[in-house]
């Protein structure tokens, strides 16, 4: 059975993550994903296979802009965890009104997971050579669930997402900023706005089979964060 | 004849005025674009100009991507004046300048609903490398274009009009930035593209010295 959920501080303390990233080992990254879990936004996922204890990480980067989000490969090597997590991972950018998650992967120093981007239904965008400022190549996958669908769970796995106050205030915000804009605040062929979309695939992710979802006001004991909507 | 040299903060009105051109040019840069963020890329040597007759009739403004990499960013050129190699001409500045740092490459970000550069761009070398679907607000996709400067693909150089002449200047910083991408590179393990760079960086020196003597020559009636 393999668990997915978004990591909460006591996790990162109790170990069950795998120590330092690989390829990356200067990271004291324990100490790094407690600050970024703090922010108080579901920020890094992970996926426990309860019956060997292997585990996986993926997190989310940035979410500068309303439409989409990048996010990156934390730990783990084993596709199969990665692939639930990505899934996670684009349920989560559909709770919060974002129509594509992508992720810029640095194709050296890392474990050959990109098949984990195929089975989770991203999509290979293409290749850019020298991307990072180490001189790394990245091979960029996105997710765009308009196109590509909402990515179902797979049989032997079970999830719990959070849908707390800091999510629905992004949820919002972004629906706000959609409505400035003309072309998404249309009607499309079909006489249906991408607010409907939306409202329709949140919905469908709050009813997805195996998946539960966290309604918390606030997490991890970081009430006081917490933006009322 | 045409110059290609880097803005002074003179030429914000002038190269605000072209951006902001209500008949096609606006809707392309993504809207209305203000003065202030014209002034601090001018301030940090990102903007070139090209200057007909003491007048500007377009600008490229490209912004450094690490030590490794120079991003396209705004690039107009006055309505009437379209069509005349223009903007190659201001491409292939920033190539120039590219090479005097040590870039190893130009990249560039193109909206999918520009009828235009995905034209030009295949011209001056550069190739898609990456499709953003729906990346931006309106469900149109972002296309990250890529140009190689290591090897040096010369050739480009030759798309110029004969008209064009460059007033650049090999300045301490492109040195900075030259020698740190060496020490990069090295430590990559990638001495040929050390010795690629070296190359580059000789011919295009060459290049820049030989046509700041044309325009100095013609800014003083051939007596240099």
């Amino acid at each position: 059975m393999i668990s997915v959920s978004v990591l909460q501080k006591h996790s990162v303390d109790d170990k069950y993550v795998w120590g330092k990233r690989n390829g990356d080992s200067y990271v004291d990254w324990p100490k790094f994903a407690k600050a970024k879990i703090d922010s108080g936004l579901p920020s890094i996922i992970g996926a426990l296979d309860t019956e060997t204890g292997e585990s996986a990480a993926v997190g989310f980067h940035y979410r500068r802009t309303s439409h989409s989000t990048d996010i990156e490969w934390w730990g783990g090597d084993r596709v199969d965890l990665v692939a639930c997590i990505l899934r996670a991972m684009v349920w989560s950018a559909i709770l919060e009104g974002r129509k594509r998650v992508e992720c810029f992967h640095v194709t050296e120093g890392r474990p050959q997971i990109d098949e984990a981007f195929l089975d989770a239904g991203f999509k290979f965008e293409g290749t850019h050579k020298d991307y990072t400022a180490k001189l790394e190549d990245v091979n960029v996958y996105g997710h765009v669930w308009l196109q590509d669908g909402i990515p179902e769970p797979s049989s032997n796995s079970h999830t719990n997402l959070v849908y707390n106050d800091r999510v629905k205030f992004y949820h919002e915000k972004n629906l706000e900023l959609y409505k400035k804009d003309i072309d998404l605040h249309r009607e499309d062929k079909k006489g249906i706005t991408f607010a409907t979309h939306i409202a329709s695939a949140v919905g469908t992710v709050c009813n997805l089979p195996r998946v539960s979802i966290i309604r918390a006001p606030g997490w991890h004991g970081n009430e006081k964060k917490s933006v009322s909507v | 004849m045409t110059l290609i040299r880097l803005a002074v903060e003179d030429d914000v009105g002038a190269i605000q005025k072209i951006a902001n051109e209500p008949r096609s040019t606006v809707s392309h840069l993504g809207g209305f674009v203000m003065m202030e963020p014209i002034k601090a890329v001018v301030k940090s040597g990102s903007m070139l100009v090209a200057v007909q007759s003491d007048s500007i009739v377009g600008f490229s403004e490209a912004l450094p991507f690490g030590k490794h990499g120079l991003k396209m960013s705004l690039v107009a050129v006055t309505p009437d004046l379209r069509r005349q190699k223009i903007c190659t001409s201001l491409y292939v500045g920033w190539g120039l300048i590219a090479s005097l740092q040590g870039r190893l490459y130009l990249q560039d970000h193109i909206i999918s609903n520009n009828p235009t550069m995905p034209m030009v761009l295949p011209t001056l070398g550069f190739s898609p490398a990456v499709v953003l679907r729906s990346k931006v607000k309106r469900h149109h996709d972002l296309t990250l274009w890529y140009k190689s400067m290591c090897p040096q693909t010369s050739g480009w150089v030759y798309r110029v009009p004969s008209t064009t002449e460059y007033h650049l200047e090999d300045l301490e910083r492109y040195h900075e930035n030259f020698s740190q991408m060496g020490q990069l590179l090295s430590s990559r393990g990638r001495s040929e593209d050390v010795r690629e760079s070296l190359i580059a960086l000789n011919s295009t020196r060459e290049y820049v010295r030989r046509c700041s003597l044309e325009y100095e020559r013609s800014r003083v009636g051939g007596s240099l």
